[in-house]
């Protein structure tokens, strides 16, 4: 399998098969990786970078789960750094963004695995925000807590998802997905719901017409064959509903839990995971390179391996800061607009289900200098 | 592509022809090795350089880079200092710093401008305190063919106070040279070189 092969197929649209991706995974030649990745990526979203106005809101870091990669969670409520945000507390961020002049058009919602609330709170928090702003788009709950309320509550995990579509959930975030081999998650996240588990609330959410997001922690102890599977179990699934909207790439950090032994992976290991993700999820719309998980300087770069998505502005991300990320906490949309345009790239503010919101004259204008980047 | 302007902060349209350039040259010049260095003088002006070259230290020069600097400028300067080298500065290396403030694609570019218009000079080291190891590795398939910075015997495990440390052990410096594709080798006192034990 060679790099020209694979480019043939790649050019004739043929869908690549397990061994080209370990192939992908194994060039040496990250530059022509990359030219490959781009090429994908430039006859699908031309010069486009898109990117949003979002606030992230972590309700509560208590977790049952405990998983030895997470920095984020506690496991009980006297836990130094333990905490729950009341209602009115995560309802006061959402109006904080407002109240300063920001006007958010998606909330990211995720948290760690609490047995202490009931549902109610969640179907409140939602309910909440939506009264709050009854046009913005909540993106809630990762498949992994999903599951979790299903174990909790005894429901269903499509009656789960109808209740919260009730109170104002939009679509799903892609988190939780780890990596799908058995051997990995029985090391990184022994009590997480399985990978037949979480595909499974995707497939539930997409079948309500929810979208939905997937992604892969890459960087642990995973190999690359355990990539390509985990990456053409989303194509499969996708094939199946095809609901998926952006695959996310999320690089590992190994500070403050558990894993802190193992290295960082390097900006080489991110920039092939996003330019193989761009070759092998044809089917997939959009990779986003997360710049909280990257780092600003490598998601810039990114722009230019396969990622067409920079996400948002985001405002007070703890789970990747806590494991270590030097990103700042947010962005401005100027900053990402100048990040977008300093890559030679055409920025794109869009909503979370990639409706355009402002581009041109109409986005925040001059040369920002990025704060604080790694 | 968009139509900035050519400053050093919009990536030239041929990111991956003049990487690959720089990538070529870098390989060509150091047979495919790759170096790492704990303690590095750095000189940030000639006359600092001169004085160092001169009591026995190594020649190595930093090349900042002020954010928004017009592509010509920047080629300009190289141009000057490869002149000066032509007609005799000592110079073993150079360290491109971008100020603070300058992006990753930019920062990317101007280590390739450097390692394509100064041929005469052998390196093209990475700081690693200012790029971090991220940007420092991947500029080392940008024509970059030294790492230098806070490469420590042995360091803390990220937790707590040293959680978002830079500094990197001489095995994980080494790890960064081999996973950009480089034989590792290290600089080691006297001026030696020794292939790094995987």
């Amino acid at each position: 399998m060679t790099l020209a092969s694979i480019s043939e197929k790649v050019s004739a649209g043929i869908p690549l098969s397990f061994d080209d991706g370990v192939a992908l995974f194994r060039e040496p030649d990250l530059l022509k990786l990359g030219a490959l990745a781009n090429q994908v990526r430039e006859q699908r979203h031309g010069d486009r970078t898109t990117f949003n106005r979002n606030l992230h809101i972590n309700p509560s870091n208590l977790c049952v789960a405990g998983c030895p990669l997470c920095s984020f969670s506690r496991r009980s409520p006297e836990q130094p750094g333990a905490y729950t945000l009341s209602l009115s507390q995560a309802w006061d961020k959402l109006k904080a963004r407002f109240a300063a002049g920001d006007p958010v058009t998606e909330v990211h919602v995720v948290g760690g695995l609490n047995d202490s609330l009931p549902f109610d709170y969640y179907v409140e928090l939602l309910a909440g925000l939506k009264r709050l702003q009854p046009a913005l788009h909540i993106k809630a709950f990762s498949a992994v807590e999903i599951f979790h309320l299903h174990k909790l509550f005894h429901l269903e995990v499509r009656e789960v998802l109808r209740r919260l579509v009730a109170a104002g959930l939009g679509s799903l975030p892609g988190g939780g997905a780890e990596i799908f081999a058995p051997r990995v998650r029985q090391r990184i996240c022994p009590n997480k719901c399985n990978a037949e588990e979480w595909l499974d609330v995707h497939r539930t959410a997409h079948e309500l017409g929810l979208r939905s997001n997937c992604t892969m922690l890459y960087g642990t102890i995973e190999t690359i064959e355990e990539r390509v599977q985990h990456l053409l179990r989303l194509r499969a699934l996708q094939d199946e509903t095809g609901g998926f909207q952006t695959f996310i790439p999320l690089a590992f950090h190994p500070d403050n839990n558990a894993l802190s032994q193992l290295p960082a992976p390097t900006a080489v290991d991110d920039l092939r995971v996003c330019a193989v993700s761009r070759l092998l999820l044809h089917n997939i719309p959009h990779i986003k390179a997360y710049w909280v998980s990257l780092g600003i300087k490598t998601a810039q770069t990114a722009q230019w391996f396969g990622a067409d998505d920079l996400d948002g502005t985001v405002q007070e991300e703890k789970i990747y800061h806590l494991a270590g990320s030097e990103a700042p906490q947010s962005l401005t949309p100027a900053e990402i607009v100048h990040l977008i345009r300093a890559a030679g790239r055409t920025p794109v503010e869009r909503d979370t289900l990639y409706n355009v919101v402002a581009q041109g004259q109409a986005l925040p204008a001059g040369p920002s200098p990025v704060r604080g980047q790694p | 592509m968009s139509s900035d302007v050519a400053t050093a902060a919009s990536p030239s349209p041929d990111l991956f022809v003049l990487g690959r350039a720089a990538q070529a040259a870098s390989r060509a010049a150091t047979g495919g090795r790759g170096f790492f260095s704990c303690n590095t003088f750095i000189a940030t002006s000639l006359p600092m350089l001169t004085e160092a070259t001169g009591r026995g230290l190594r020649g190595l020069l930093r090349l900042s880079m002020p954010v928004d600097e017009p592509v010509q400028e920047q080629e300009g300067r190289l141009a000057q200092l490869a002149d000066q080298v032509r007609e005799g500065l000592v110079l073993d290396g150079v360290v491109p710093t971008p100020e603070e403030d300058c992006l990753g694609l930019a920062t990317l570019l101007f280590v390739a401008r450097c390692r394509l218009a100064l041929a005469g000079v052998p390196h093209v080291l990475v700081d690693l305190d200012r790029l971090g190891p991220k940007l420092g590795q991947l500029a080392l398939g940008f024509g970059a063919d030294e790492l230098c910075g806070p490469i420590v015997e042995k360091r803390a495990p990220r937790l707590g106070d040293h959680a978002g440390s830079r500094a990197i052990t001489r095995a994980e410096a080494a790890q960064l040279l081999r996973g950009a594709g480089l034989r590792a080798f290290e600089r080691v006192a006297g001026g030696g070189l020794e292939e790094f034990a995987p």
